[in-house]
């Protein structure tokens, strides 16, 4: 989906009150209503629809207090286009009694852009815990942990020592362990 | 640079295993001719990787030939023949010579021997930089020393300050090196070679701070590491996490390798993406010893 702040031709930071006239305003130019009979009626439903669907968006965002002013949304767009340092202020501006768990996920993307990863890590880990419901967080910290397996899976603990167990070393112990025995009176392999 | 960024020669074709062999001779060479003849001294596998990213991305060929080596003249060694891209990571191995030494003989905390050998070292060092640096005349390399002192001031800072986060040192450092190879490239192949510089600079920080875990604990040095665990072992049992963060260098490096075009070096630097650097990685983890420094190809 768009940006539903964009559908709605608002900023993020617009006030509730500004939102519901845009909605208001959108809603009444693209009401079914007004297309009857008309061929750009299919359009304008569609149309229509999208722009239900921004509003119920923007109102769910913003009835979990998660982006009060949109901080978290236009967070999001800077850092799409690669403007970390905007982005990490902005976070930053976020009182610590109003951070949520979107707070610290942003704030774990950013430290995983940056090459943090030790950073970006504890940041899911918060995010996840806060909020254990939301794929988003859940699997950007599940990411970065398989991501371990990314580089072949060629895992030995010493390429230059061959360390596998081989057949000769299972006779030679067996061997050993026969004379072991057979010399305390015992027998392990009667044939030999 | 330590040397831990290598292929696993035993997943390599002989054609390839004896290119890298090549490439890494053929450095010691440049090195020895073009900048000091005493640089060779400071030759390390990571700088290998180097030369192929350059190779790569200026679409350079490597040329072997026939040698006598200095070093071992009884055998004659196939080495590649001097280009670009090797006579600028011999400028870039020579830079970053220098402010190592300069870092060692700051530290104070070495013997009179090796403060006097390293002395000597550092000024033949110096004065090769110098000569180079006169005989640059567009002033690039003048500008990258001044990027990578001012990187390495803010290191050092860091260190002095006692930062805890080894994220925060790892980055600086990769940007240590990641202005140290700033030169000599079109500008968007210099973006890329900066970019796995930066990474490349970054992740041997992580796997030197490991790696020398026990060795700091016993003298006291600096390691972030250390500060954060408080002891060796308890920095040890973090060895998911250690793996997790070595895991996201490799695969953003391996991911912006695949964006440029290798030609003859592809199989060696696929093999140290994909394999060497997992390797190598688990084996500083595990605290196997010689995963550094070790001997020559």
């Amino acid at each position: 989906m768009k940006d539903p702040y964009s559908i709605l031709g608002v900023s993020p930071d617009a006030s509730d009150e500004d939102i519901k006239k845009a909605y208001r305003a959108l809603a009444k130019k693209y009401h079914p209503d007004n297309y009857r009979g008309n061929p750009l009626g299919e359009l304008a439903n569609e149309k229509m629809q999208e722009i239900n669907q921004a509003y119920d968006e923007i109102q769910k965002i913003r009835s979990a207090g998660g982006d009060t002013g949109g901080v978290y949304t236009r967070a999001r767009t800077l850092m799409q286009s690669g403007r970390l340092g905007e982005a990490e202020t902005l976070l930053d501006h976020v009182s610590a009694t109003m951070r949520t768990a979107e707070w610290y996920f942003l704030k774990g993307r950013i430290a995983q852009e940056r090459g943090y990863f030790a950073e970006a890590a504890g940041y899911f880990d918060t995010a996840a815990r806060m909020d254990p419901l939301n794929r988003e967080y859940t699997h950007a910290k599940q990411t970065m942990y398989t991501n371990q397996n990314r580089y072949g899976g060629y895992r030995p603990a010493n390429p230059d020592v061959n360390a596998q167990c081989s057949m000769c070393d299972v006779c030679t112990a067996l061997y050993c362990a026969d004379c072991c025995c057979e010399c305390m009176g015992g027998d392990l392999i009667r044939c030999c | 640079m330590f040397g831990y960024i290598r292929p696993v020669q035993s997943e390599l074709k002989v054609k390839d295993a004896e290119l890298y062999k090549a490439l890494y001779c053929g450095l010691c060479r440049v090195m020895k001719k073009e900048v000091s003849s005493v640089l060779p001294l400071s030759i390390s596998y990571d700088y290998v990787l180097l030369a192929a990213v350059r190779a790569g991305l200026s679409g350079e060929t490597f040329w072997a030939e026939h040698q006598i080596c200095p070093y071992k003249p009884y055998r004659r060694k196939k080495m590649a023949r001097p280009v670009k891209a090797l006579s600028d990571t011999a400028i870039t191995a020579l830079i970053l010579t220098k402010y190592n030494l300069d870092d060692k003989l700051a530290d104070g905390d070495i013997s009179r021997f090796k403060k006097l050998f390293l002395c000597i070292y550092r000024n033949w060092i110096a004065r090769a930089l110098k000569r180079k640096i006169k005989k640059d005349n567009s002033g690039t390399l003048a500008g990258v020393c001044g990027k990578v002192e001012e990187k390495l001031s803010v290191l050092h800072e860091m260190e002095r300050a006692g930062e805890t986060s080894a994220d925060r040192p790892a980055v600086c450092s990769g940007e240590v090196l990641e202005a140290a190879v700033a030169f000599g490239l079109e500008p968007e192949a210099e973006e890329k070679l900066r970019l796995i510089a930066r990474d490349i600079g970054s992740f041997i920080y992580w796997l030197d701070a490991v790696d020398d875990l026990e060795k700091d604990e016993k003298s006291g040095a600096y390691n972030p590491l250390l500060l954060q665990y408080h002891t060796a072992k308890e920095a040890r049992k973090e060895a998911k996490l250690l793996d997790m963060i070595m895991a996201q260098y490799t695969a953003r490096m391996a991911k912006l390798a695949q964006t440029i075009q290798f030609g003859q070096t592809s199989k060696i630097v696929e093999n140290i993406f994909h394999l060497g650097l997992g390797v190598t990685s688990r084996r500083v983890l595990a605290g196997e010893k010689g995963a550094k420094h070790e001997r020559s190809v």
